[in-house]
């Protein structure tokens, strides 16, 4: 169960979560979605604020609204997504290992290595 | 205030009221077996029903009506600022109740009163034939029917008013704290009584109280102009008993206007 | 729908001052948290506007009319607090049947469709309750009467985690099928934090500012590291406060960490709801 906890502005927590869902399969494309008082109801927020949040999917595109039935994924939001994440994995993830890497005194080449076992590992499962 | 609010409280209020009735049923039948017992066990006497009968049975009314209405008052206030109404609306609300509860206990009394009659062979004896007994009136050429109404009415008046005094009372006893209440009230008391007496003496008390007597149309009572038997002046006694209640109730919205609630506390919390 | 508008509110017991000039709007359809500390004049302002006591000075503005003593306005409004206002010797049941001689659109059906899920027996006596489930009663109370404004004045207080999680879907619940205007004044900020859309916080007696959840959570954000590193950082900044430990310092900047630069070797964080209140209204 997903917990909507006060850091990140909640709408915005909300619409990664639809996302993240969209991403692992959860909520196919072209698949219905629940509707925002469901969603509310279920993580006791705001309906107002589950409704931005969505909005902001609309405004993506990943979702779309039809009336008088609810809301569903569009198609190639999967794709829409990955490419999207894609760009922040740099500033997410990468950034941020190397500033600790850096802290702990890792070289690049440590790195380097550390990442082909993990990917090797990967391969693996 | 408006008229959903006051119907809404004396809904509430009635709805409080509803089981009284009942009790003064309960309080005559049982008085009744209660006496017979008695009577028979100390007198040795077979048990019987006969002259067992409430007289002045109305005014007991008027007690236990006040009785129920100190009970309870408090409760109608609270219950009015917990439900979005203002405290001059309860007011106006109580008294409003209270007119209609005073109507169906006196109904009610004039329907025990014959039944009692009938059952112990006592004549009725209302407590408002101080007004005027019922064989002198129909010897004045009244019909039974205007006879009972007079009983009614002066029960019914007589009621309203002591519920406006219950109003009072408990408007100054939520506006101020418990203990300025408890000497306001005792104040009440005590000013009319052995406040004069002890102020101007007992002359003065025995006038003032005389005036008062008068006021409520028991002119005669107290000042018989004849020998002729006492006939009160009903429609002066109803006219000050609504007129006093009317201005009992003012100056209870007049307090409460802006007074903040009181909750009663939880017992057994 | 309504709206309910605070202007310039004075209240004072004896020689506190309970509220001092309070102007705020309270606008239709809206969740609200009313936060402060202890004391901070949460209640005295929730009590006025339910017609429960009288401000020394100021109006309360109900939907254009003013609501002092004027029952048009108040039976718009209906407020769940500490107090029981209701007959102690009432069933529950009968507690319910009395909101609705005064709230037209009570919801009775709703109301014990709530009790059975609380486990709350509708025919046991107020004053027979645990003090937990008589809060909830008047919290299902508030919940089922349908009026257009709604106040809840610490309506967890007493509630075990379970019930609590049960009143907040059920307010979310209500509030999505029935929109209307709930203010709730809580000490549990982050537990609410999800559910309140707009945040009033109350700092003694004076309202602080009414704003947005999310603009409130964008106001500040924690910068920690070594002090003399995290002090040359805050020079020129506005500050809300600040903890040490050691060498380890850290201080709550005023600002969205948005736009905040960050050096190395500081580590910044957002703030959460209940945070940037307790920075904001420690004295």
């Amino acid at each position: 169960m997903a917990n909507f906890d006060g850091e990140k502005p909640i709408y915005i927590q909300m619409a990664e979560w639809i996302e993240e869902n969209i991403l692992t399969g959860v909520f196919p494309e072209e698949t219905q979605i629940p509707s925002t008082t469901e969603i509310s109801a279920m993580y006791r927020i705001n309906p107002a604020t589950a409704l931005k949040g969505v909005n902001i999917l609309v405004d993506k595109e990943i979702i779309y609204k039809k009336r008088g039935l609810g809301m569903f994924v569009c198609s190639g939001a999967e794709q829409k997504i990955r490419s999207e994440r894609k760009q922040e994995f740099c500033d997410k993830y990468i950034k941020s290992l190397i500033s600790e890497a850096t802290k702990l005194g890792i070289t690049k080449n440590e790195i380097i290595n550390m990442i082909e076992k993990g990917c090797d590992g990967n391969e693996h499962n | 205030m408006s008229a959903n609010s006051i119907i809404a409280n004396c809904k509430y209020q009635l709805y409080r009221l509803r089981s009284v009735p009942l009790f003064y049923l309960i309080w005559v039948i049982g008085s009744m077996l209660i006496s017979a017992t008695i009577r028979s066990l100390t007198e040795k006497v077979p048990f019987s029903l006969r002259e067992t009968g409430q007289n002045g049975f109305d005014a007991l009314i008027g007690i236990f009506i006040f009785a129920f209405m100190c009970a309870n008052i408090t409760d109608f206030f609270n219950t009015a600022a917990a439900n979005g109404t203002s405290r001059t609306t309860a007011c106006v609300s109580a008294y409003i109740s209270s007119v209609i509860f005073s109507i169906i206990s006196a109904l009610e009394v004039s329907v025990i009163f014959p039944i009692m009659s009938l059952i112990t062979g006592d004549d009725e004896m209302w407590g408002a034939s101080l007004y005027g007994v019922n064989y002198v009136l129909y010897d004045e050429g009244w019909s039974d029917f205007a006879v009972r109404l007079r009983f009614l009415g002066i029960a019914i008046f007589s009621y309203i008013a002591l519920c406006a005094v219950v109003i009072l009372i408990a408007s100054i006893s939520y506006k101020l704290s418990n203990w300025a209440a408890l000497i306001i009230t005792l104040l009440l008391i005590f000013i009319p009584t052995g406040g004069i007496y002890f102020a101007l003496g007992e002359d003065a008390l025995a006038s003032f109280w005389c005036s008062v007597v008068k006021l409520v149309g028991l002119a005669d009572l107290v000042d018989p102009s004849s020998d002729a038997p006492f006939i009160g002046n009903a429609s002066q006694g109803a006219a000050v008993f609504i007129g006093a209640s009317l201005i009992l109730l003012l100056i209870s919205c007049l307090i409460t206007r802006r007074s903040s609630v009181k909750p009663l506390a939880i017992k057994g919390s | 729908m309504s709206t309910i508008e605070i202007r310039d509110l004075t209240k004072n017991y004896g020689k506190t001052t309970a509220l001092s000039n309070v102007s705020v709007t309270f606008k239709e359809n809206c969740i609200y948290g009313l936060l402060g500390r202890n004391g901070a004049g949460k209640s005295t302002l929730l009590n006025i506007i339910s017609g429960r006591t009288f401000a020394d000075s100021g109006e309360v503005i109900i939907d254009g009319v003013n609501a002092t003593g004027n029952d048009s306005a108040l039976c718009k409004v209906h407020l769940m607090s500490e107090q029981l206002l209701y007959n102690p010797s009432l069933k529950v049941k009968d507690m319910f049947k009395t909101a609705s001689f005064y709230y037209p659109d009570f919801d009775m059906e709703y109301a014990m469709k709530l009790c059975s899920e609380y486990e709350l027996d509708t025919n046991r006596k107020l004053s027979k309750l645990s003090t937990g489930y008589r809060t909830i009663a008047k919290a299902v109370n508030a919940l089922a009467c349908g009026a257009p404004i709604v106040l809840f004045d610490e309506p967890v207080l007493g509630l075990d985690a379970n019930h609590r999680d049960l009143f907040y879907k059920h307010v979310v619940n209500r509030y999505s099928e029935r929109p209307a205007t709930y203010v709730i004044s809580t000490h549990l900020i982050e537990e609410t934090a999800g559910i309140i859309e707009r945040a009033v916080i109350i700092k003694k007696g004076e309202v602080l500012f009414d704003k947005d959840t999310d603009e409130i959570r964008s106001m500040g954000y924690s910068v920690s590291g070594k002090a003399a590193d995290v002090d040359e950082f805050a020079k020129g900044k506005e500050l809300m406060g600040g903890d040490a430990l050691g060498g380890l310092k850290t201080l709550y900047v005023k600002g969205s960490l948005e736009n905040a630069d960050i050096p190395e070797g500081l580590s910044a964080e957002p703030m959460n709801l209940q945070n940037i209140f307790i920075q904001l209204t420690n004295s």
